[in-house]
């Protein structure tokens, strides 16, 4: 870490540094960090005179809220004991004061933000207890339908009796992530009919506080600009015909990037009578407590149907270091379960990249932004394959350009 | 208190600023302000004397769920503290040790406190209040609230929040009274959170 620059004004420091400060300086000193590979401009204050250094952030924040709910639900009836329910689905919710959240459908909060950021989330809940009979709750929060994991709990009483309750809890958030605030009955008086054990979900106050922000940094980068697959020791594995290049017949930036090709590189084209499996790879760590995540931009084309390996298509696979693709045969066809081997990416259409997935991928490149947290702490293959069986399919193949690697550093 | 000592130098437009106190002085919008006594900085909103606090990063969780443990009540009204093991969430400044969170150097400031428990019925009918312990004291007005089990209701949950002033070192833990008998608590599940303010 370097100062670069830096002010004095009375005892305070005002300075720009090129890496999150680290040095001592008088309580109240405040450092902007300036670096290239840092996704955004950070400001840090000092906090003891001495070397903690506290980031400096810009709010974000949401609040939405359900007032006199009137639907009333049946424990045991339609809400199963011990599952995970929203909190009230049906009546109308109120969007109060937010930044960088949004309302998204009828009961939930959206982030908007650019930046990963934690934020603090509390639910506070207002049961009215129905017919005769008490029912025991468990109320938390859930982020994008996840069953809560943290929660509080109380009993609804019987005879349109309220109770309330309120649970707390920190979560992580991207863009598109959403909470709303859960309910889960656990237990509830036995004898007669579900319909007597009742209750309506009246209030709730679902508030969101950012409390930190994730600096992103790109621990690699490669735009296939200047030495082909060489220059960050990519490792290319081709089969007899349709074959990985770096070339300048298509890119997104710069000149070159990296495709299937049939003719030396001249174009992006593959001939779809000849069955062939390529990959190019390499190995990379994923630092412990970094929330990775891969990105590439790509454009594919080829031919689609139902199936994992139907019919021509690009995919990425996560692999063990060990791992050896061999022409001709896909390393794996499965996706992979969370922190192990198999395709990644591409979910929805089974990890293929083709004419199947994304938005007009033949003409437009896409970009993939895949979740690597799984994988923290651990050095994996990453393997980029091409593969078309014998017939049918429309160029272009599998185009790739800009794969990065990026870290969440908190 | 009002700003002292002011010191200010030039960047543009905007001013760069020591000084003591919390600021009430007239500055150019977009002015930067640390008052040399908290280390709190601010930045200037309308060329006048509007000055917003620039929110620096700390914050704490240690948590527990499902938790079974009797906290043994020997006297009535009298607190005990929660000996429960939090295991500790996603921090900043901060670490749980056994049953609390710990300040960590530095970390000087003032936080919001915020702690969410379900108390289980042991025997009778008893009134619980749940709070704030720093440092092993007992929690004071204004960090605790209550509510009531027997055997038919036997789990219900307690929250409070308050803002404290909190140095290296401060350790936060929950604090339990039983103000109607001596029938025993569990605190079956428990969260404390904190975050910096300014």
């Amino acid at each position: 870490m370097a100062v670069l620059q830096r002010i004095t004004v009375g005892d305070v420091h005002y300075c720009t540094t090129d890496e999150i400060p680290t040095h001592i300086a008088p309580k109240g000193s405040i450092a902007i960090v300036i670096s290239e590979q840092f996704s955004n401009t950070l400001k840090y204050i000092n906090n003891d005179g001495g070397t903690v250094w506290l980031k400096i952030i810009e709010p974000s924040y949401g609040q939405l809220s359900l007032n006199n709910g009137t639907t009333g639900v049946e424990a045991d009836g339609t809400q199963v004991l011990g599952s995970w329910y929203a909190f009230n689905a049906t009546d109308t919710w109120t969007i109060g004061e937010v930044l960088n959240f949004e309302f998204q459908t009828t009961d939930d909060l959206l982030y908007t933000g650019g930046t990963k950021i934690r934020a603090l989330i509390r639910q506070e809940s207002t049961m009215i207890g129905g017919s005769a009979k008490w029912i025991n709750w468990e109320v938390g929060t859930s982020l994008n339908f996840i069953v809560p994991t943290r929660y509080q709990e109380c009993f609804s009483f019987d005879n349109d009796a309220i109770v309330s309750v309120g649970a707390t809890r920190i979560n992580e958030f991207s863009v598109g992530d959403f909470v709303v605030g859960g309910i889960s009955p656990v237990s509830r008086e036995g004898g007669g009919p579900s319909s007597q054990r009742t209750y309506i979900p009246r209030y709730c106050q679902l508030t969101i506080t950012k409390l930190d922000e994730a600096v992103n940094i790109i621990i690699f980068n490669e735009g296939f600009e200047s030495s082909g697959f060489t220059e960050n020791n990519w490792t290319v594995v081709n089969n007899t015909e349709n074959i990985w290049v770096v070339g300048q017949a298509e890119n997104n930036g710069g000149t070159s990037s990296a495709y299937i090709s049939n003719d030396g590189g001249v174009s992006a084209t593959y001939n779809i009578n000849n069955t062939q499996v390529s990959h190019f790879y390499k190995d990379i760590t994923f630092a412990a407590g970094a929330s990775a995540s891969l990105v590439f931009d790509w454009k594919c084309e080829a031919e689609n149907a139902a199936g994992a390996t139907q019919y021509d298509y690009g995919c990425v696979v996560v692999a063990a270091t060990g791992t050896t693709p061999a022409a001709g045969a896909e390393v794996s066809t499965v996706q992979a379960a969370a922190g192990g081997n198999g395709r990644i990416g591409a979910v929805a259409n089974l990890g293929k990249f083709n004419l199947a997935y994304g938005t007009t991928p033949g003409t437009v490149w896409n970009t993939e932004t895949i979740d690597m947290s799984a994988y923290e702490g651990q050095t994996k293959r990453l393997i980029f394959t091409w593969k078309n069986d014998g017939s049918v399919g429309t160029n272009p193949p599998f185009v790739i350009d800009n794969i990065r690697v990026e870290e969440n550093i908190w | 208190m009002s700003t002292t000592n002011l010191i200010s130098k030039s960047l543009g437009d905007v001013l760069l600023e020591s000084g003591n106190g919390t600021p009430d002085h007239i500055s150019p919008k977009g002015s930067l302000y640390v008052d040399q006594d908290s280390g709190v900085a601010y930045q200037n909103k309308n060329n006048a004397t509007a000055w917003a606090i620039l929110n620096s990063v700390a914050y704490g969780e240690g948590y527990y769920q499902n938790n079974a443990t009797q906290t043994t009540i020997s006297t009535v009204n009298t607190w005990v503290a929660v000996g429960n093991t939090l295991i500790a969430g996603t921090n900043r400044g901060f670490s749980a040790n056994t049953s609390t969170l710990v300040v960590l150097p530095g970390y000087d400031g003032k936080y919001e406190v915020r702690g969410d428990v379900t108390i289980e019925h042991v025997g009778g009918t008893p009134n619980f209040e749940v709070g704030l312990s720093i440092n092993g004291a007992v929690p004071v007005a204004g960090t605790y609230n209550g509510n009531q089990v027997n055997a038919t209701f036997t789990r219900q949950h307690i929250g409070f929040s308050t803002i404290a002033n909190l140095v290296g070192g401060d350790t936060l833990q929950f604090g339990v009274r039983n103000i109607t008998g001596t029938n025993n608590v569990i605190i079956r599940h428990a969260g404390l959170f904190i975050r910096k303010n300014g």
